[in-house]
């Protein structure tokens, strides 16, 4: 749910990445504060564990001028991946305008891939929202790993919604696709808020 | 779909943020939603986007702890520091309110009580918003247009 301040001409999305652990959520966030020039972005704030597993969110506030005459704000969230921090990931995902949904690549990551998509799907639910409605963009991610499976592979078992959502394949760490999968998912989003606002 | 403020809206919401700082005595103040959006803020803190975020996640996990102990809500939360502390209340199903007050300053009993009275001059606002037929924005020629 976008928040429109017309007095201050500013537009603030939320925007959630998503996936199972340990697929480079936190990483993609990481490299765009890392990346980012000093005026576009804030703190990055981290509330992980001592093993530097994402507990609860990661946050990073980033600027814009996307949409003409107003400040466009994009509040970007990581969620814990891990199976067990669902409660915490119905919290962060809650008001929330787009999701980016890191994949990890690797063939024996594709049931946590199915699981946590599935896990995504029934929360946006639970909220009165479904993957179908929400402005989406799936991350293939460690494409540099052995053992990666097939784009095409990948879309057949996550992507096969009634429309394919963009694809963006990924080395996080190298920091490839990071930019493009924020310029795909910013896109769609500020698409989608247009296009309800024309609608009324 | 948005939550949207219009110019006498975010007008009246920061008159009353404002008074709520002056009659408080808090050094910066925030409203803000349960998703973690800045509505209006008051005082000195730079960092707003950030505790907003925080606000919103540390309100949402004490709502859940209200629960497990069979409480259907907490009415606010207090984190008490050296020299610093918030004061993190609700003040309707989708607003949350932060204020952070010096030790010197002010006291937690004092912020509570104007918390309360704020919450009422907030709900007032927002139920005026509710019951608006139409948005209406300050210019209302704007329209928002895509940046090539």
């Amino acid at each position: 749910m976008a928040v429109v301040n017309y007095a201050k001409k500013e537009i603030q999305f939320k925007i959630v990445y998503y996936g199972p652990g340990l697929c480079g959520k936190t990483t993609n966030l990481q490299i765009v504060h890392e990346k980012m020039p000093g005026d576009a972005k804030g703190k990055m704030s981290s509330l992980a564990t001592s093993q530097d597993r994402t507990l609860f969110f990661d946050f990073l506030p980033l600027k814009s001028d996307a949409i003409e005459g107003y400040t466009t704000k994009f509040q970007m969230y990581t969620v814990p991946g891990q199976v067990k921090y669902n409660s915490t990931r119905k919290l962060v995902l809650r008001n929330c305008d787009g999701v980016v949904f890191v994949a990890d690549s690797q063939v024996k990551k594709m049931p946590e891939n199915i699981e946590s998509l599935q896990n995504l799907d029934e929360n946006l639910k639970e909220q009165g929202s479904s993957i179908d409605e929400m402005p989406l963009v799936f991350q293939y991610n460690k494409r540099d790993m052995k053992n990666v499976a097939p784009v095409e592979y990948m879309d057949f078992l996550i992507n096969n919604g009634p429309i394919r959502m963009p694809v963006v394949n990924g080395v996080a760490c190298d920091g490839e696709g990071v930019f493009d999968t924020l310029n795909a998912i910013s896109k769609l989003v500020l698409h989608d808020f247009i296009q309800k606002k024309n609608q009324g | 779909m948005a939550y949207e403020l219009n110019q006498e809206e975010c007008l009246a919401l920061q008159a009353k943020l404002d008074e709520f700082v002056r009659l408080s005595d808090s050094s910066s103040t925030l409203l803000c939603d349960k998703g973690g959006a800045v509505l209006v803020d008051s005082g000195s803190d730079a960092e707003n986007d950030l505790m907003a975020a925080l606000t919103a996640g540390s309100f949402a996990a004490t709502r859940e702890l209200a629960r497990t102990v069979g409480e259907e809500d907490f009415e606010a939360v207090y984190h008490q520091g050296e020299n610093r502390n918030l004061y993190i209340a609700g003040m309707c199903e989708e607003v949350i309110l932060l204020a952070v007050f010096e030790k010197e300053n002010s006291q937690v009993g004092l912020v509570r009580m104007m918390a309360r009275k704020l919450r009422r001059e907030v709900n007032h606002v927002l139920d005026q918003m509710a019951n608006k037929q139409e948005v209406v924005a300050e210019d209302p020629t704007v329209s928002f247009v895509l940046k090539k």
